[in-house]
């Protein structure tokens, strides 16, 4: 039975090790509704296998993920799939000779209940599909194959691909890297709309600047392990480099790196 | 000039890239032109008798061509089809022989292709043996099958009418086996533009990885399509049996290749993902086209050999390019 006022994602203790090699150890958050994360660290420091671990791709080898308050095994990405858990890989989602809606819709699409009823609905599919892009990226073509689109209008689709299938949960791994600042303002933009409808947001990102834009939260790794966990407003970017490359330091120490830093640029 | 660098200046230039990226009016154009300087040189071409001619013979190899499509579409491909042809030829021949009725050995026949299908289907998506291979395998195996239990002798018989009707009869002047390959063409292009069944091919050929991820059931997608085109490969077989009035161990010999040269003369992509049955349509035309219009002209038959073999570098030079346009 899901607990009341329970976290959405509650993860205690997650641990992976491949072939005896230590990826992730004693990792634990919580993951309210509403509320975006970011995860952030170096590279190698374990937000990659986190978000595998979390979209079922990796099956954890220690500790426990709780869902609304129910331990759960995710085994593969279907399964984190049908507990709201989407997870929008950098331009690996979609089928490049299909159109958005055909991508939006691929392997849920509506179907008409005429005498055929096998047949697609190909109607409701325009319609949701343009009713879904408005509010993400209105400059996507609705009937254009997505192989001749740029990569903020790529990610609109892989979006709202994940709210027409009700995720929960979005994870997002990397999603400005490759965009232009209108763009990424966009997607920071479909972030904030997520967090308005109630969904939670996991957003791993080298950028701190968009970080600190949506994040309500950020939770720093390094080394497979979390490292700390700040309210961004009660935060700085100093802060969080300083935890992302030497891990949780004492403010007296703070200020010391902080001038060594500076002094090193 | 590299290939590289012929794309780029395909790409450039917006008309030549407009006409390679709708090449069914390219290949609608190449026809008619082919037809007008038959027509020139040989004023017999143009007689209602030579076209009913031209769709007889197309009829034959556009059956397992509408289904070709969707296979190679989904980044398949089956070599068995020639041999499955003459395998349905066979088994509804020699069910007559024993006395069956004509509808139930047709099925018969039918069935025939369809467990070879479901075979070549369960080998290539259960077993991860490669498209090529698998129905290569088939390919040897079903003619070495039908040779021995034939014992390479044909099945000529008395046949009933109704069976001789699919080959040899006639709708408004319009031979019979037209209608049941017009018939195939819009059931599979139905399938592919209208059904959920149709996306996943094209997501299939497109990237299998992300069509799976997507929830697709990729395996069940291509035993179907495997199954489904050997039900047409034996379709086939049984409308030549009829046409012929017998079933030769040796029927579809090599047609395999012909069917797989229309679809890519049809503008389907070897790379999968695109493709379209118009396209496979006027593939099989134009070649039925270009053999009897070599043939009014009095052109070598090895000649004709060749000029398939041509038209067939130059479609697939086309689609090279296309592809790499695309994606820049």
């Amino acid at each position: 039975m899901p607990r009341e006022n329970a976290p959405l994602v509650e993860a205690c203790g997650i641990g992976r090790t491949f072939k005896g090699v230590t990826a992730l150890a004693d990792v634990s958050f919580v993951l309210d509704r509403g509320e975006v994360l970011a995860l952030v660290g170096s590279n190698g420091a374990g937000k990659s296998t986190l978000i595998k671990v979390l979209s079922g791709v990796h099956p954890p080898s220690d500790g426990e993920l709780l869902i609304n308050g129910v331990p759960v095994r995710l085994r593969d990405p279907a399964e984190a799939r049908q507990l709201g858990i989407e997870t929008l890989y950098q331009d690996l989602s979609l089928i490049d000779t299909l159109d958005a809606a055909g991508n939006i819709f691929l392997g849920r699409e509506p179907r008409t209940r005429q005498s055929l009823n096998r047949l697609l609905d190909t109607r409701a599919m325009i319609r949701d599909a343009r009713e879904l892009l408005t509010a993400l990226n209105p400059s996507v073509p609705l009937d254009r194959p997505v192989s001749v689109m740029s990569g903020g209008q790529r990610q609109a689709v892989s979006l709202a691909r994940a709210v027409h299938f009700g995720a929960q949960v979005v994870i997002l791994d990397e999603p400005t890297a490759a965009l232009g600042v209108a763009e990424t303002a966009l997607t920071l933009a479909a972030i904030r709309q997520f967090r308005s409808q109630g969904r939670s947001v996991i957003l791993v990102s080298h950028d701190l600047v968009d970080v600190f834009a949506v994040a309500d939260r950020i939770l720093v790794l390094r080394a497979g392990r979390v490292v700390g966990s700040r309210l961004t407003h009660e935060t700085t970017s100093e802060e969080i480099v300083q935890m992302i490359t030497l891990g949780e330091v004492s403010p007296s120490r703070v200020v010391e790196v902080t001038q060594s830093g500076e002094g090193r640029r | 000039m590299t290939p590289a660098a012929v794309a780029g200046a395909i790409q450039e230039r917006g008309l030549a890239r407009r006409m390679i990226a709708s090449r069914q009016a390219l290949l609608l154009v190449l026809i008619l032109l082919w037809c007008l300087v038959i027509a020139i040189n040989e004023p017999r071409f143009l007689s209602v008798q030579n076209f009913i001619n031209i769709g007889d013979q197309a009829a034959i190899l556009a059956i397992p061509a509408a289904v070709m499509t969707l296979i190679i579409i989904c980044a398949g491909i089956d070599l068995s089809v020639g041999s499955v042809l003459a395998l349905g030829g066979f088994i509804t021949a020699s069910s007559l022989v024993a006395g069956l009725p004509t509808l139930a050995a047709v099925l018969l026949g039918i069935a025939a292709g369809i467990g070879i299908g479901l075979l070549n289907g369960a080998g290539i998506a259960y077993l991860g043996i490669p498209a090529l291979i698998m129905t290569l395998a088939m390919l040897y195996a079903v003619r070495g099958g039908v040779l021995f239990l034939a014992k390479g002798e044909t099945i000529a018989s008395d046949f009933p009418a109704a069976f001789r009707y699919l080959g040899t009869g006639d709708l408004l002047g319009i031979p019979v086996p037209v209608f049941i390959a017009i018939g195939v063409f819009l059931a599979c292009g139905l399938v592919l533009r209208s059904t959920r069944f149709g996306r996943y091919v094209i997501a299939i050929g497109t990237n299998e990885d992300v069509s799976r991820r997507a929830g697709i059931n990729v395996r069940r997608v291509k035993l179907t399509l495997y199954a489904a085109s050997g039900a047409a490969a034996a379709l086939a077989g049984i409308v030549l049996a009829s046409k012929l009035n017998a079933a030769t161990t040796n029927a579809g010999y090599g047609s395999e290749l012909d069917v797989i040269a229309a679809v890519i003369i049809g503008g389907t992509s070897l790379f999968g993902g695109r493709g379209t049955l118009v396209g496979t349509a006027l593939g099989v035309v134009f070649l039925a086209l270009v053999r009897n219009g070599l043939n009014l002209l009095g052109v070598s038959p090895f000649l004709q050999i060749f000029t398939v073999g041509a038209l067939l570098f130059v479609s697939a030079l086309a689609d090279v390019l296309y592809s790499r346009a695309g994606r820049q």
